[in-house]
Formats: structure tokens, sequence, C-alpha cells
């Protein structure tokens, strides 16, 4: 009956127009803003494994004891290993200088152990030479790679590059990609220029071998926002940037074990530039290189040292950083869980080992927390924002409720006559309430059926949309690659939420119809009738 | 016929009904203590003056409105809530007040329908024992004549038994329809009928139900004379068949026929004969 007494509403249809929009724009919003949360988070975890132990700039000592003991660390139900992978990081800060542009920048140091490190976390994912042509080595003193010909007379690079570039880097693109790639690097003989590492040794061109050339230096990894530009394309301009192999200087800011910073003038070795990294957070990827930790730990004299009474201090490390065995940490409650269990273990390893006042000092300023701890500020900002957009949500959907009761109210006021002849005939207040509640539920079904097509549809082709509106305009570009972390839009939305948005138009449009509805049950039936 | 009358039982009756309508602060009485009873197979009809309170007392008797003080009766019981009685109480300072006033007013008068078991018994009471003819007809113009006139047995079923009844109520409609002359138009919409034809219709939605009483508020006031007239005369052929009718109208000559004539002054019954 409530669709036959009210179908010819024209009204209604502005009620299921404005029910669409709503429900196409929450589902826009949330999706691209979760999708936003979800990734930074995805990258927060990325970048710091499970657990941090964390000391002063100073470090730490007994960093390997504590490692042999996270890694003999079992599962009290299933025995199985806890710690999958533990590494030592150095934190430092200091200036890297391209001698070839004196171009100088402060930056942050960390010390790492290359392959741990990959393994802890997801660094070595968008390592741009290391994924293509592989090789990539922080520790190993190396030379320039030079370009020469092989047997054939055809251009070849040193090493296994073009083997690995070849057959792991090639067969990991999607067929198009791969053509186009190989396109771009086909390589004609003797030709003297394309896009790939390495330079061309023009000095005996009647000679060309492949090779490492010139000095050898231990490898340097740049965060890729220090040495390259990016496009608002997202991409970044590798055409004028340094070659692979540039040397360049390290600046090192050594501390005595106290934390005092030594008299004697800080050291200022030279690297290669081997590779450039980019963990997807601006504010990393702009100030920070990576050196190996040996060489790191050495430069700023944080190995073992001699103690007055002859005997030798232990080395130190800024942080390790913890990935546990599949399964374990993956919820926040699991981490809490597993948190004591490791402040425990280094608990024990503090007092087993013979440290010294100023080690104890340094033992006692470690802190040791999940990723999401270390991380808090960062993420809490986000989820700030997330709460910020949560109250825009509810005022949205007051608007909806308000917006769908002006229209019933609208709607009541129209069918006035029509409810005191249903009256009239013995229709009761629960059975005229009811026919404008079904009638507020259909609408508020209907527009969240064409909402949640809209909506998914936008946030599944919002990137194409983006696209679009650039080719008419790139002033209309809202997402700037420059600006955020992502080359893309968040485009993908999950069901959760869409149900979540509908039922709440639903209850919306029925909250909102129910008041006139209510209304119009319990008047007196004369008093719609009374005025013609 | 008016031992007829005398002997037959009272159908409704209303006993000390006052009315008043309120426009901002102003006080209207329109009914002032009006005391009537309705007998079965009556033909009655309701006159006066306009504002004379003729169509409030039709509304009154037959529960579509609330009067302040007073009561209607049907079968000896009540219709309305008693006086004061509220659903949710006030303050006590608040009802004393209240109940020192003229007319303290009937708590259904003011906010919503009142008390919801008086109410499903108006329902009940509009549904099977009365029905309603109006002036301007009041048929629903998303049905068609057909479903406008089932709408009584429809609105008095849960929407899970309107499929089992939905046959019944078909073929007592249409045989209604055929009964009022518009056999033919069943399926028309009600815009589609002229102001007679429309209010057979109404008519036969009144009788949709075999209600003991059908109260009709000036049913040829909306049709000239001629139509009118049989209008009038459909509605004395259901009193011979022994339907109880209570008619408003202002036309003397058709009031005139009735069996008996309600003459209202200012809100009183001058004359009942």
């Amino acid at each position: 009956m409530a669709s036959r007494l009210l179908q010819r509403k024209r009204i209604a249809f502005f009620s299921v127009g404005a029910v669409t929009l709503c429900v196409a724009m929450m589902i826009i919003v949330k999706s691209v803003m979760g999708g936003f949360v979800d990734s930074i988070r995805e990258r927060a975890h990325g970048l710091l494994g499970d657990f941090v132990v964390d000391g002063a700039l100073s470090g730490f000592p007994y960093y390997e004891e504590f490692i042999v003991e996270l890694k003999s660390l079992k599962d009290e139900r299933t025995g199985e290993p806890l710690v999958a992978e533990a590494t030592p990081l150095i934190h430092s800060y200091g200036l890297i200088q391209f001698p070839a542009s004196k171009e100088t920048r402060a930056v942050a140091i960390r010390g790492i152990k290359l392959d741990e490190y990959r393994k802890v976390n997801e660094f070595g994912t968008d390592l741009f030479y290391d994924n293509r042509y592989g090789d990539t080595s922080l520790a190993d003193k190396r030379g320039r790679p030079v370009y020469g010909l092989n047997e054939n007379g055809k251009v070849v690079l040193p090493g296994k590059l073009d083997e690995h570039f070849a057959q792991k880097y090639l067969p990991s693109l999607t067929d198009e990609k791969r053509d186009e790639t190989q396109r771009r690097f086909a390589r004609s003989e003797r030709e003297m220029f394309f896009p790939g590492p390495g330079v061309f040794d023009m000095s005996s061109a009647t000679d060309l071998k492949p090779g490492y050339e010139g000095k050898e230096y231990p490898g340097v990894i740049i965060g890729r926002d220090v040495i390259l530009r990016r496009l608002a394309s997202g991409e970044y301009a590798r055409n004028n940037a340094y070659a692979i192999g540039e040397p360049c200087f390290i600046t090192l800011l050594p501390l005595t074990r106290s934390g005092d910073v030594l008299n004697e003038p800080p050291p200022k070795p030279l690297f290669r530039y081997v590779d450039d990294v980019r963990t997807g957070i601006h504010n990393i990827d702009s100030k920070t290189v990576y050196i190996d930790f040996a060489i790191a730990q050495e430069l700023l004299q944080m190995g073992a040292q001699q103690r007055v009474d002859d005997t030798m201090s232990s080395p130190r490390c800024s942080q390790i950083q913890i990935k546990l065995t599949d399964g374990f940490g993956e919820t926040r409650e699991d981490l809490a869980r597993l948190k004591p269990i490791i402040m425990d273990a280094f608990a024990r390893v503090a007092r087993r080992v013979p440290a010294d006042e100023i080690e104890y000092r340094q033992l006692d300023n470690v802190d040791i927390s999940t990723w999401e701890e270390m991380q808090r500020s960062f993420i809490s900002a986000i989820q700030k924002e997330e709460g910020l957009v949560l109250i825009m949500f509810g005022v949205i959907s007051v608007v909806a409720i308000f917006l769908i009761l002006c229209i019933f109210y609208m709607i009541v006021q129209e069918k006035t006559r029509d409810v005191g002849i249903l009256k009239s005939v013995g229709g009761s207040a629960e059975g005229i309430t009811a026919i404008f509640l079904v009638y507020g539920a259909a609408i508020g079904l209907v527009g969240s059926i064409f909402g949640t097509i809209l909506g998914t549809n936008f946030v599944t082709h919002i990137n194409d949309v983006q696209s679009f509106l650039a080719q008419i305009d790139p002033g209309l570009r809202v997402w700037s690659p420059e600006t955020y972390s992502f080359d893309q839009i968040p485009s993908t939305w999950k069901w959760f939420d869409v149900w979540r948005i509908c039922l709440g138009a639903i209850m919306a449009s029925v909250i909102g119809a129910a008041v006139p509805a209510i209304k119009a049950g319990r008047t007196w039936p004369v008093e719609s009738l009374r005025y013609e | 016929m008016n031992n007829t009358m005398t002997r037959a039982a009272t159908v409704v009756r209303g006993d000390g009904l006052f009315k008043e309508y309120y426009l901002g602060r102003t006080e209207l009485p329109v009914l002032k203590g009006v005391t009537v009873s309705i007998r079965a197979g009556e033909l009655v009809a309701i006159t006066g003056a306009s504002g004379s309170g003729k169509s409030t007392l039709l509304h009154v008797l037959s529960g579509l409105d609330v009067p302040q003080r007073g009561q209607v009766f049907v079968d000896d019981a009540p219709i309305f809530e008693p006086e004061g009685q509220r659903m949710i109480p006030r303050p006590e300072a608040v009802e004393k007040a209240l109940n020192q006033a003229a007319h303290p007013p009937r708590a259904s008068d003011k906010k919503g329908s009142g008390d919801p078991a008086f109410e499903a018994r108006r329902n009940e009471l509009r549904n099977t024992r009365f029905g309603f003819v109006f002036q301007f007809y009041h048929l629903l113009p998303e049905f068609d004549v057909l479903e406008n006139v089932m709408m009584p047995r429809l609105v008095g079923a849960t929407t899970s038994a309107w499929m089992g009844i939905r046959a019944a109520a078909s073929e007592r409609a249409r045989a209604l329809l055929e009964r009022v002359g518009l056999k033919e138009r069943m399926r028309h919409r009600p815009n589609e009928l002229s102001g007679g034809e429309r209010q057979r219709v109404s008519i036969a939605r009144a009788l949709m139900n075999q209600p003991t009483l059908l109260f009709a508020d000036e049913p040829t006031g909306n049709l000239d004379g001629k139509t009118g007239r049989s209008i009038f005369d459909l509605l004395k052929e259901l009193n011979g068949d022994g339907q109880t009718i209570v008619m408003v109208t202002h036309d003397r000559d058709l009031a005139a026929e009735a069996g008996r004539i309600i003459h209202l002054v200012d809100g009183r019954v001058e004359s009942d004969r």
C-alpha cells in the first residue's frame, strides 16, 4: 500500500537522489581516507619490522648477545621460534657531498646490514637498481660499473647485472610493461648511450671491456628524494641525475660512549652511490642515506673500545629491528602479548653481561616498542585526521537525515487528506505510521543501491577520473604524488564499509521519516479531512 | 413508524457533548452540551445554519473527532477515555489547575489520539460498524474505483491476510458497485469520474463492511440538484433496506424527507422530531 499510495510523488525521487548522493559521497570519502590510512600503516609497519629496540644516539652495548637470545626464544604453545630475524642498526647524522657538483646536504645516516635489513622490513622492495640488475652491496668496495662489448660485439654490463635484468627483472613485469621495457633497453651494436646503470669508458673506445673502473669505495644507498626530482606524474626524473657509481663524501659525527662529540675532526670518507631507495614516506626518503653497519660502527667509533682497566667494552648499535615468525604478532593484541617476552629476554641479557657503569646506563635507556608504538605520533596524526573525517561523516549524516525529514514532512503534508481517509475507514495509527516508515526504508534502500553503484564505481575509477580532469586542465589534478606518499589515490573499497554506510543510510531514512510518520499516525481523522 | 423507532435499540448515543475550537487564543465553542441518541433503522437528518455545529456533531458521534467534555456511547460502551485522563501523568499542581478550569480539556484533544485502548475501539468501529460518506467524496486518487471500495476491508486486515481476503473483498466490492450503477467504471481512477459517480463510489465504500450506521456529511452538498437528488434517493433506498443513516444537510427539502430531523442552533439542539 505504501508504494501505491506514494509512488507518484515526484518529490520522493528527490529523496532517493539525496540518499544516493550521500551514500556515494560517504563511500568515496571513507574508501579514499581509509585506503590512505591503511597504506600509511602498512608503510610504517614495512619500515620497522614488528618490534624495535631503541637506544639513545650513543647506542647501547651487548646487542649481539641480545640478538642471540632473541633467536632462541620459542613460543610456549607450539615450540616454534618466535623471531624470524633481528638486525642491528646505527643511527647518526651527517653530510653527504658530491664532489662533481659540490652539492652538500644534511642527512640522517643509517648503518644497516643490508641482507638482514631486507628480511626484517620491506626496504628491498623499492631499491631501484637492485631490483633491475641485482648485486647492490654496501660493504663490498667497488669501482664504477662501465659498459663494454662482449665477444659478439654486443654492449654489456659487468658481472651478472645483465643476467639479473634478463632472467629476474623482465619476467617479473606484466607483458605490456615487459615489451615496453625491452624496447627501451634494446641495445644495438656499439651503441654508446642508453638508459641503464653505468657509463662507457670513452678513453679506450677501440677496446671496450665491461668492468668496474676507478677507485673502489664502499656503497651508499641514498633516499630517492635526496638526489632525484619527482615529477607531477609521480615518476622520478633520472635523466640529469647522478650516474650510478658516482663517488660522494659522507661526513659523520662520532660520539663518545658518554655521548660527547669527539674533539678530533669528523671522518669524511668516500662512498659510491650504488642504489637509491623509496620507502614511500617523503620525510625519510628526502633525508636518509644508508651505509654498511660495520663501516658505520667503525667510523662512528661504536666498536669495541679499551676501558681504563684494559678490558674491552662491547660494540654498540642504536637500534635493533625484530621480525617475528609468520603467524605471530599479526594483531595488536598478539604484539602486546609478545612484548613482555621480548622485554624479559632483554632484561635477562642485561643482568648477565659484564657491563660497566656507562654501559649499564646505556642499557637502561633502551626502549622496546611495537612498530605501532614507535610510529605513534605519525599514526595518531593520521588517526586524528580519520576522526575529523568521522565528524564530517556525522555532520553529513545529520544533514541527510534532516533532508529526508524535510522531504517527508512535505510528503506527509501533501498526503494529509489521504491519511484522514485511511483513518476514517478504520486505519490505525500504527498502520499509517508503518506506511510512511516502510516508504522511508524503501527510499533508503533504493538510494543505497544506487549510491553503492555510483560510489564504488567512482572509487574504482577515481584515478582515471583524475587523469581525465588533468587532461582538461592540469590544475584540476587534486592528488599530487609530490605531496603525498603514494603515486595514486587509494582506489579500493571494502564491503564492510559499504554495508555499514548503506545500513546507516537506511536507518537515517527511517529516522528521517519517523517524526512525520508518527505525526501522521497520531492525527485525528477530522484534522486531516476538515480542510479541502 | 414512530412506535417502531421507539422500540428499536439505540446504536449510538452522545451525552452532554461540548466541543470548542481554538483559534489562536480565542475559544470558539461549537457544541454546547448536545445529547442525542440514534436508533437502529433511522434516517436522521442533522440540520442547522453554517457554524451551528452539525458536522462537528457528526464527527464526534462517529469518533472522527473528540469532544472536550461529554461522552459517546456505542452499544452502551464509551468510545472516548474519561475526561482528564492522561497516559503520562501531569504534575499534581498542573492537574489541579486544569481541573479547576471551566472546561477541563480531555487529554486526547491536544496530544495525539489519546488512550490506545479507546483508539483501537474507535478504529474498529470506523472499520466495521460505521460507514462514511463525505461532501468531497474523499477517494484515494492513486487507487482505482474497485480498490477504493475494497479499502475498508483491506485496511482492517493484516498485510499477511490480504491475499486470503482479497478475492472475497473484490467480489463484494463488485456487487456494491453494481448496486450503485458503476459496474462499468470499476477500473477507472476517481479523477476520471463525475461528482455524482464519485459520491456513489464513496457510498459503495461506506457499505463495504456492512456497517450498522452510515454517517453522511453533506453528501449532496457538492453536487447539482439532479445528481444530489439521485444520491439522496440511493441513501433512502438503503435506509428502506434497514440501513441506519445519519446525514448532515442544509437542504431543507431533502431533510424533510428524513424520518427524523435534529435541528441545531448555536451548538445546541433546538428541535428533535
